[in-house]
């Protein structure tokens, strides 16, 4: 399923149009890497992630989040045995899978000392595996992350854990994967009146 | 309408919950692998020795058998084998999958399905396949999906040529596929 434009455009609006509102808003950017786990998938290991974010308050204890992010899907050698021949190990390719996707935060309104926020997601993604074609798939998220200061409220250690859901087979069975991150946030003071 | 939005939102988030949750969440993809009994000895003139088939029974495999209730599709299919030329002649090579046993090349081509053709052999050429040479060959996979979920069906090698006299040996089939837990 592809995201159209329009969605991306109102994704943006949720971020922005309230913070006009606000008269000044922060806008958290956070670059971040971690790692990505397939959750019973015996066809794809595990690898790197890596990924951008920006974050926004909406309302109340409601926070918007766009997020880029892409991973490395390990390989996986499955041992063989043949009849009549020696065991052998061939190696079924991992290949890679990025997603664009909206969050929403469930967070202190402000940026405090130590702000812990808990999220839900929805996002498309492009599973590539290494020996098959490209699927794109939509996504849910959910998770969690806590976001200490580093400096006056302004940049944010951050480390997050999110289980990613992406139905197959006509919503019939699904592949997940675990994703933990950590990154560094920092908030951007816009002055919108 | 401002006041009212998180309320909004908090039913959202939940029929957001629910939806993901239905369903889907619990599930896997799986992999088995399934070697071949014998060698598949095809020629052009087949003999009782060399009518090129091989029976496959997935229900052998403990695997499958957990999942074959559950089983929603195939994600991936690779095919490990040796591939022996025995002519002084080019020959290319195909596998076709049929539910029943078949004593005619013509009977398999009316009732069955090719799943993978161009196993370019030179003459008298061995070669060892694995799932890099095969995996852009492949075809019809939407049959081979439906003969998984049977489990038993029948597998024939073949010659492009007029004359071919190949054997595949050495036959393990690797599969990925999604099923509910």
């Amino acid at each position: 399923m592809k995201l159209p434009f329009r969605s991306v455009l109102l994704a943006i609006s949720v971020i922005t149009v309230p913070a006009a509102f606000a008269g000044s808003y922060p806008l958290g950017v956070e670059l971040f890497g971690g790692f990505d786990m397939p959750l019973v998938q015996e066809d794809v290991g595990s690898g790197p992630m890596y990924g951008i974010s920006v974050r926004g308050h909406v309302i109340s204890i409601f926070h918007a989040q766009l997020v880029f992010r892409g991973s490395s899907q390990g390989d996986k050698d499955e041992s063989i045995t043949p009849i009549g021949a020696p065991s052998l190990t061939e190696t079924l390719q991992g290949g890679s899978l990025t997603g664009f996707g909206l969050n929403v935060l469930l967070a202190g309104k402000k940026p405090a000392l130590v702000w812990p926020y808990g999220f839900i997601g929805i996002s498309t993604n492009s599973f590539a595996p290494g020996q098959r074609d490209k699927e794109t798939l939509l996504g849910t998220s959910w998770g969690g992350g806590l976001a200490v200061s580093l400096y006056r409220n302004i940049v944010y250690a951050d480390a997050n854990a999110s289980l990613l859901v992406m139905p197959i087979e006509n919503n019939s069975a699904s592949r997940k994967n675990l994703q933990i991150g950590v990154g560094l946030m920092y908030m951007f003071q816009i002055p919108m009146k | 309408m401002k006041r009212r939005l998180p309320f909004i939102l908090f039913i959202a988030t939940a029929a957001f919950l629910a939806w993901g949750l239905s369903g889907c969440l619990i599930s896997g993809v799986f992999t088995i692998d399934y070697a071949f009994h014998d060698d598949i000895h095809s020629s052009s003139s087949p003999t009782l020795d060399a009518w090129g088939r091989g029976y496959v029974d997935l229900t052998e495999n403990a695997t499958y058998n957990d999942h074959k209730d559950k089983l929603k599709g195939i994600e991936s299919l690779c095919i490990v084998m040796d591939v022996e030329n025995h002519l002084d002649q080019n020959v290319s090579g195909e596998i076709w999958i049929a539910y029943d046993s078949y004593d005619s090349k013509s009977e398999v081509m009316q009732h069955g399905t090719r799943i993978f053709r161009g196993i370019a052999l030179g003459p008298n050429e061995e070669r060892h396949l694995g799932c890099g040479d095969i995996q852009d060959i492949l075809e019809n996979l939407d049959a081979f999906e439906d003969a998984v979920k049977v489990g038993r069906f029948w597998v024939y090698g073949f010659g492009n040529e007029d004359e071919y006299d190949v054997t595949f040996s050495h036959i393990v089939l690797i599969m990925a596929f999604a099923a509910g837990l």
